[in-house]
């Protein structure tokens, strides 16, 4: 009765429409503090109207007949612009716009389906992006010409070197040619002829002796021209005169008078015959004082099982510092003033402590094959090329990755080499050219080395079978560039 | 030792969540997922790795944030889909058992979900909201005009036209249109709302059908979530203004079509009984109680923010008045404008417009002219519109029984050709004598005028928009990107300036003389504006061809200029191959005075026409170039990979851009030389 009376007087409203909230239906709804979320990212807006799509454009928007046809036959996503610039000479000819809602509902779409990616917008001028460097004219000098070339070998010349007096230079090639040639007048000496083809050859950096080492099938050949006269021929000659004390090598490295049957053997001091089956000698490399030097042979083309002898000189000794090598190695190189022994495989480079025989350092330049190695003279940085055109700076304090990688050569690097004295490197490629880099490092440990590209050298060298430039030489003491092609010749750069 | 690993169990598999497993995990429909997302603004991510997202499965999914999904697990609304599901259930089995009464009562307690809180959300604070409003206001201009089906109920449409002519009129008395563009997808306009920029457009004003591939589903969704959004706004925007929200609408102009003018905007002082007027008249009189109840709300609600009143009823007064700047009484040095306040922000349109566009111009709608458009963009620029409202509907500012003739009419827009024998005046309705006595004060101008000169920021002349003449070319206000083609602007201002005095008499002519006449005359006067156009630069870089006063030696002196000028470009063009020159100069030891002397000899003899010591500058210049393009060449492989990328394709758009200007360029250059061919004949015609 209680509750009849209470409907009746209106106390009770028997049946309350559930559904109206007792809210309003607008009220100050910022008015009570946000919370502490972030708000979301909004939007973004879509792009403002041009000129173009003015119901009265300038004419020049206007498209042509082809430029018509050519949108019409696009696909709708495919179309840089939604619409067909149009003029009409009034407003009241203005049509509705067929696709206004599709274009509303396709932004709809964008606003729910569509990832959002925040991108930073570069509003930079895009030569702002390339690194300003010194120019090149206030590098100077360096080698920028071609003073001399020859055609000096009749097939591939493979390989070239200086002697350390700068004075003759020797250049070997792949029908086992090697001459010797002055390089300041390109006037040849002497020419040895061998019957393997010749895989390498190195100069002795010794000043009290003149004499180079040729690589070949199982053999390095140690020669010294014949020009050679005075104190320094005797020197030379008593070197390699008598039997050492420890010449005994266990049989596998035999150190002899050449035997073989080169065309001239004047000169010929000592043939090293290494163990059969261990393939061409491919690179030979002095250290810093002359009495050591490592041969690298590999079996097969390149790609065989790879032995690395130490030979010593003075005691006519070679030893293996390696037992078993993994992968085939590339390159072989002395530390300039360290004990330290680089070998470059196919994809790392090492670093051996050859004093304690134990493995320091792996480098990992990222490059999938390995062409060439060398040591910056301080001993504190070396540079890689590779066969897919990298070419990677090392900094030895700094970290095993590169400090730098470029990649400039159209095709694969075969040589790079720094120049002795000056702050120069150049790197050659198959595909005919040379680059000169101006590397400057400094002696604090803060300053980053200064790279500059220079020059590149082009033309020196024809392109044969897919081979360019196969090796590069600096003088010791001029910055003078000496080369090798693969279309037989020889070439030396000056600036 | 370390618990081992799993995969799939942190990092970038946890964190994203396929489409298909949300769904799963919310235990919820496709279609009920899809209105969850639009109205929480929830969009998919692009995970970095997508393999490693959808664990080792690289098939093509959207995937979202999982953490996005949780949130949505305790969303008010999706407990209220669900509701839902469980009440459409239990109404059609009782539908189909007939039992009507618990249908009824079911119908009754019918779950609503509100969208408050998600507003909220989205939008913590009311700067968030209107920098996102437009969208909502494009969508909502949109259904305005949209005819109601099945889909689209009337009250819908009704709802957004009314929420729309609510904005307008915002944008109306607070005087903060900035730019108005006609499109040809519409028009788009652009306001300054509380410092925020807000672009919207709005279709012209043609019936149009939903096309069939359009989801009218994820429109209405959006559509519902804009609605309380806009409300929300403009609540808040209103009532920053001091102003009742909603504006109360006069019924019966409305039902007659007059859109903005049948709103109008009261102080909130006033506002306690107006609103209610208007939900009693709107709201069936089942629900009178519920009514009286928001009546007893709004009361409650308007309470605590009457303190607020006084000031803005101020600012508000301030409005209809000229804005004077008083200085702040705490600190007297600083002026008043300077300071960033919300009402400084919110009066800098004030400012701007202290004395607006259209302030004090009357203009007269022809019926062939948009109407909406014009009044919303006249009204904005405080000028008074009025047209007839037989034909154009309701809410004429003009007072009442003033037409056309009214005498204080300063402007006739009209879009309507030339008719032969039919003057320039509008139409049949005038009589002779009243077209003499208005003739020589009002302006006859097409649409265009209105929009060019909001665009300009000034009252252009009349003359190039006059009835029957090709308008000059629409720009858009918004401009062009940075470095793209710029139509050359020389033309509109030469004639907007130059034409301004001869045409002047021209024009003036024009509506004493028959039509015939005035069309030869337009048309020639527009070929040789175009011909000015070409010369002016020239004219611009040399001086004293102006001062001459024989004609012959005017043309011939024009033709001089003309070669100079070529030079000059030339010179500009060397603009590069000079700075390189410079460079190289620099290098060798050459003093800049003497290197500058050579240069200026060099222009000289290029100008002069012996080529002597330009070719010698040239020559150097362009080694010089070369030199340096070949330095920047080798410096490029310092580059690092990403950046290289990044250059590359910025100078692949760089071109693209370029390209695209040249051909426009091009275009162009072809466009005038056929014009000034035509001239060229028909000058002949005319002598012959």
């Amino acid at each position: 009765m209680k509750i009849v009376r209470a409907i009746r007087q209106g106390r009770i409203l028997p049946s309350k429409p559930k559904t109206l909230e007792n809210k309003p239906a607008f009220y100050p709804l910022w008015d009570t503090p946000a919370s502490d979320h972030p708000a979301p990212a909004p939007a973004p807006k879509p792009r403002l109207p041009t000129n173009a799509e003015s119901y009265n454009p300038p004419e020049e928007y206007l498209p042509t007949a082809e430029e018509k046809k050519e949108w019409e036959e696009l696909d709708k996503e495919d179309r840089e612009r939604d619409y067909l610039p149009q003029k009409y000479s009034s407003l009241r000819h203005v049509p509705a716009y067929p696709e206004f809602i599709n274009n509303r509902f396709e932004r709809l779409l964008d606003l729910y389906l569509a990832p959002r990616i925040q991108r930073r917008r570069l509003d930079i001028d895009p030569d702002s992006l390339i690194p300003t460097l010194p120019s090149p004219q206030s590098l100077r000098p360096f080698p920028t010409y071609r003073s001399l070339h020859e055609k000096r070998h009749l097939s591939r010349a493979r390989c070239v070197a200086i002697s350390p007096d700068d004075e003759w230079a020797i250049s070997g090639d792949d029908t086992g040619v090697v001459a010797l040639w002055e390089v300041s007048t390109g006037h040849q000496a002497c020419v040895w002829r061998f019957e393997q083809k010749v895989g390498s050859l190195a100069w002795c950096p010794r000043k009290d002796v003149l004499f180079f080492a040729v690589g070949l099938d199982e053999e390095v050949v140690l020669i010294t021209p014949l020009y050679v006269k005075g104190v320094i021929a005797s020197a030379t000659k008593s070197l390699f005169e008598g039997n050492p004390t420890g010449s005994n090598t266990g049989g596998a490295v035999e150190w002899t008078a050449y035997r073989g049957t080169a065309t001239s053997t004047e000169g010929t001091l000592q043939s090293i015959r290494l163990p059969r089956a261990t393939g061409k000698v491919m690179q030979i490399a002095f250290h810093r004082k002359g009495d050591y030097f490592t041969s690298l042979s590999v079996a097969g083309s390149g790609t065989g099982q790879s032995t690395v002898w130490i030979h010593q000189t003075s005691k006519r000794h070679s030893q293996a510092p390696f037992k078993n090598v993994k992968g085939s190695i590339q390159k072989t190189l002395f530390h300039p003033s360290k004990p330290h022994f680089f070998v470059a495989t196919q994809r790392y480079v090492r670093m051996y402590d050859l004093a304690e025989q134990r493995l320091l350092k792996t480098f990992m330049p990222g490059i999938k094959w390995i062409s060439s190695l060398d040591i910056h003279p301080s001993g504190d940085h070396f540079i890689v090329g590779g066969y897919d055109r990298k070419l990677c700076w090392f900094d030895l304090e700094l970290s095993d990755k590169p400090y730098k990688v470029l990649r400039y050569h159209a095709r694969a690097i075969r040589s790079v080499a720094f120049h002795p004295t000056y702050p120069l490197f150049a790197s050659c490629s198959d595909d005919g050219s040379i680059q000169i880099f101006h590397a400057r490092v400094y002696n604090d440990l803060m300053t980053d080395p200064l790279i500059v590209p220079l020059k590149i050298l082009r033309g020196g060298h024809a392109i044969s079978d897919g081979l360019g430039v196969l090796e590069v030489g600096w003088l010791h003491s001029r910055p003078w560039l000496v080369s090798a092609g693969a279309d037989g010749q020889v070439a030396v750069w000056c600036p | 030792m370390g618990r081992l690993k799993k995969k799939g169990q942190a990092g970038a598999a946890k964190a994203y969540i396929t489409r298909t497993a949300a769904v799963k995990k919310l235990q919820c429909s496709l279609a009920d997922f899809r209105r969850l997302c639009i109205l929480k603004g929830i969009y998919p991510r692009e995970p970095r790795s997508k393999k490693k997202a959808n664990k080792g499965n690289s098939a093509p999914t959207s995937f979202y944030y999982s953490k996005d999904i949780q949130y949505l697990q305790h969303e008010p609304v999706l407990r209220k889909l669900r509701e839902h599901k469980a009440f459409a259930k239990k109404l059609s089995r009782a539908m189909g058992r007939g039992e009507w009464s618990i249908a009824k009562g079911l119908e009754e307690r019918k779950p609503v979900y509100r969208l408050d809180h998600i507003i909220k959300e989205r939008y913590p604070t009311f700067i968030d909201a209107v920098r996102d409003i437009d969208d909502a206001l494009c969508l909502i201009a949109l259904f305005a005009t949209l005819p109601t089906s099945d889909r689209i109920p009337p009250s819908l449409v009704e709802n957004c036209a009314r929420l729309y002519n609510e904005w307008q009129l915002y944008v109306i008395h607070t005087r903060s249109l900035q730019k108005v563009f006609l499109s040809i997808k519409g028009v788009y306009y652009q306001a300054v709302v509380q410092g925020e920029t807000i672009t919207w457009i709005v279709p012209w004003q043609f019936t149009q059908a939903i096309p069939s591939d359009v989801d009218v589903r994820v429109m209405l969704t959006f559509l519902e979530l804009y609605q309380t959004l806009l409300g929300f706004v403009f609540f808040k925007i209103y009532t920053d203004e001091g102003w009742a929200y909603p504006p109360p609408l006069d019924i019966s102009k409305d039902e007659r079509g007059a859109g903005i003018g049948a709103l109008s905007v009261v102080e909130k002082g006033l506002s306690n009984q107006t609103p209610v007027s208007n939900a009693v008249s709107t709201v069936s009189g089942k629900d009178v109680r519920a009514a009286i109840k928001a009546i007893s709300n709004s009361t409650t609600t308007t309470a605590p923010t009457s303190t607020t009143t006084p000031m803005d009823v101020d600012g508000s007064e301030q409005d209809d008045e000229d804005f004077v700047p008083q200085p702040s009484k705490s600190d007297p040095s600083a002026p008043a404008a300077n300071l960033p306040t919300y009402q400084s922000i919110s009066t800098t349109t004030n400012v701007i417009s202290s004395k607006p566009l259209f302030h004090g111009l009357a203009f007269w709608l022809s019926r062939e002219t948009p109407r909406i458009l014009l009044e919303f963009v006249i009204r904005a620029f405080g000028g008074r519109v009025g047209w007839d409202e037989r034909t154009g509907g309701a809410g004429s500012m003009f007072p009442p029984g003033m037409g056309e003739d009214w005498s204080e009419v300063t402007h006739v827009i009209i879009d309507r050709p030339v008719v032969a024998g039919v003057g320039v005046g509008p139409s049949s309705a005038e009589r002779p004598e009243e077209r003499s006595k208005t003739a020589g004060t009002r302006k006859y101008v097409q649409p265009q005028w209105v929009v060019d000169c909001i665009n300009a920021g000034a009252i252009l002349s009349e003359d190039r928009y006059e009835r029957g003449k090709v308008l000059p070319p629409h720009l858009s206000p918004f401009g062009e990107a940075k470095g793209a083609y710029q139509p050359s602007l020389d033309a509109a201002t030469a004639t907007s300036a130059g034409n301004a005095l001869a045409a002047a008499g021209g024009a003036g002519e024009d509506t004493v003389m028959g039509d015939d006449n005035a069309e030869g005359s337009s048309s020639s006067d527009e070929e040789e504006e175009i011909i000015e156009g070409e010369e002016l630069p020239d004219e611009e870089d040399d001086e004293s061809a102006e001062e001459e006063d024989d004609e012959e030696e005017e043309r011939r002196k024009q033709k001089e200029a003309k070669r100079q000028a070529k030079a000059l470009r030339r010179i500009a063009k060397g603009d590069m191959a000079l700075r390189a020159a410079e460079l190289e100069a620099e290098a060798a030891g050459v003093e800049y005075g003497d290197f500058e002397a050579a240069v200026k000899k060099a222009k000289k003899s290029k100008s002069g026409g012996a080529l002597t010591k330009g070719d010698e500058v040239d020559g150097t210049s362009g080694t010089g170039m070369a030199a340096d393009d070949a330095e920047k060449e080798m410096n490029k492989m310092m580059m690092s990979n990403k950046q290289r990328k990044l250059y590359e394709k910025m100078k692949y758009s760089e071109k693209k851009r370029e390209a695209e200007k040249v051909a426009l360029e091009q275009k162009k250059a072809a466009i005038m030389k056929a014009k000034k061919k035509e001239a060229k004949t028909k000058a002949r015609e005319g002598k012959a």
